[in-house]
């Protein structure tokens, strides 16, 4: 279930609506008091809720009955944002979470297969070479042809170092949403102090498999490599000495 | 040279062994993680390749661990990662690392660092 602008944008008008109620109430509490001076809310709701024997118990239990009602009627609205929440945001995060794994996981056995087919492609290169050196080159250019498409197999190989990079940056991904989740989950339990003892009525993404644990670097990149290696390159004649 | 590769990545552990084929270096040992590689580290082991960022035991505390390990303490360790913040680097030099690959990686740039690791070691022997 996901919660469309205009749901947002009801509730949040009833929800405005409703503390307005509220604090008008509270004032109306206030005004039974007769205490003009500007105060706090605690001691508003304070004063509204001990007795007055100049207004008689009558007057005060109807605007506590009013203020009652009209906080039942926020809590709601509350409790309402709340599910709300839970289901729209942690929903999303949940689908958008999976289909990182899934690009991940298909990149991975993209790069497998690549990497298969790269091994198959050299074998047939040795195949050649064996028949050459068996039958005798076919041409003056076939031993050379050989060698630049070995070298362009073994460069081919080399790119897909690509596959690691990403995957860490797909694991970086994953794990700011994992802790997104949390987070609009713990915001979501504060909405409703109900559920602040209860366990959460949505699954939490598990951002480790024990099974498969994941490790990542969250600066992982494939660019400026000649100029991350320079750094390194200092470093290591800086530290080592040489 | 038997060289002990280690990454968790089989597809970086495949590319090392393959590069290191290419330039010279057919015996490979390959481990999936630091923890990996204590099990697997022997006396006949004489270069270690690492990546940083692995389960189990990271590639740090490998090197940690090879330093304080009876065989390990002048094994020529080269490490290979996307870390390339300043800290990390000063961090893995300390930790016993002899030098430092930022992957991406060419076979070019893992010659030349394999060979300045030897040749250093050689001049520290």
């Amino acid at each position: 279930m996901t919660m469309n602008h205009k749901q947002h944008s009801e509730l949040l008008y009833d929800s405005e609506a409703t503390l307005r109620l509220v604090d008008s109430a509270i004032q109306d509490m206030g005004e039974l008091g007769g205490d003009e001076t500007p105060r706090s809310l605690e001691q508003r709701l304070m004063s509204a809720l001990t007795p007055d024997p100049a207004l008689g118990s009558v007057g005060l239990s109807d605007a506590l009955a009013r203020g009652y009602a009209d906080i039942v009627g926020v809590l709601d609205s509350l409790r309402q944002s709340r599910h709300l929440l839970e289901r729209a945001s942690v929903d999303r995060i949940h689908h958008t979470h999976d289909k990182l794994r899934e690009v991940s996981d298909a990149t991975e056995t993209a790069a497998t297969d690549i990497l298969n087919g790269l091994d198959r492609a050299n074998t047939m290169v040795d195949d050649l070479d064996a028949y050459a050196n068996t039958h005798g080159e076919p041409d003056d250019r076939a031993s050379s042809v050989r060698n630049t498409l070995r070298d362009e197999l073994f460069a081919l190989m080399g790119h897909m170092q690509f596959q690691d990079i990403t995957s860490q940056q797909l694991n970086y991904a994953s794990a700011v949403l994992t802790e997104m989740e949390t987070r609009l989950t713990n915001i979501a339990r504060v909405f409703d102090p109900a559920a602040f003892s209860s366990a959460p009525s949505v699954i939490l993404l598990s951002p480790v498999d024990s099974n498969h644990p994941v490790t990542f670097d969250p600066n992982a990149s494939t660019q400026n490599r000649a100029e991350r290696q320079a750094v390194a390159d200092a470093i290591v004649a800086t530290k080592s000495g040489t | 040279m038997k060289i002990l590769v280690v990454d968790d990545s089989a597809t970086m552990r495949r590319i090392l062994v393959n590069s290191l084929q290419r330039i010279g270096y057919s015996e490979c040992v390959e481990a999936s993680d630091g923890r990996d590689a204590v099990e697997k580290f022997d006396g006949s082991i004489q270069f270690v390749i690492t990546d940083w960022n692995m389960p189990n035991m990271s590639g740090l505390d490998l090197a940690r661990a090879l330093r304080a390990h009876a065989d390990g303490k002048s094994v020529p360790i080269l490490m290979v990662s996307t870390r390339s913040v300043k800290e990390d680097i000063i961090a893995a030099i300390q930790a016993g690392v002899n030098n430092y690959i930022v992957k991406p990686f060419t076979p070019q740039v893992l010659k030349e660092k394999i060979d300045a690791v030897i040749s250093g070691a050689a001049a520290a022997a």
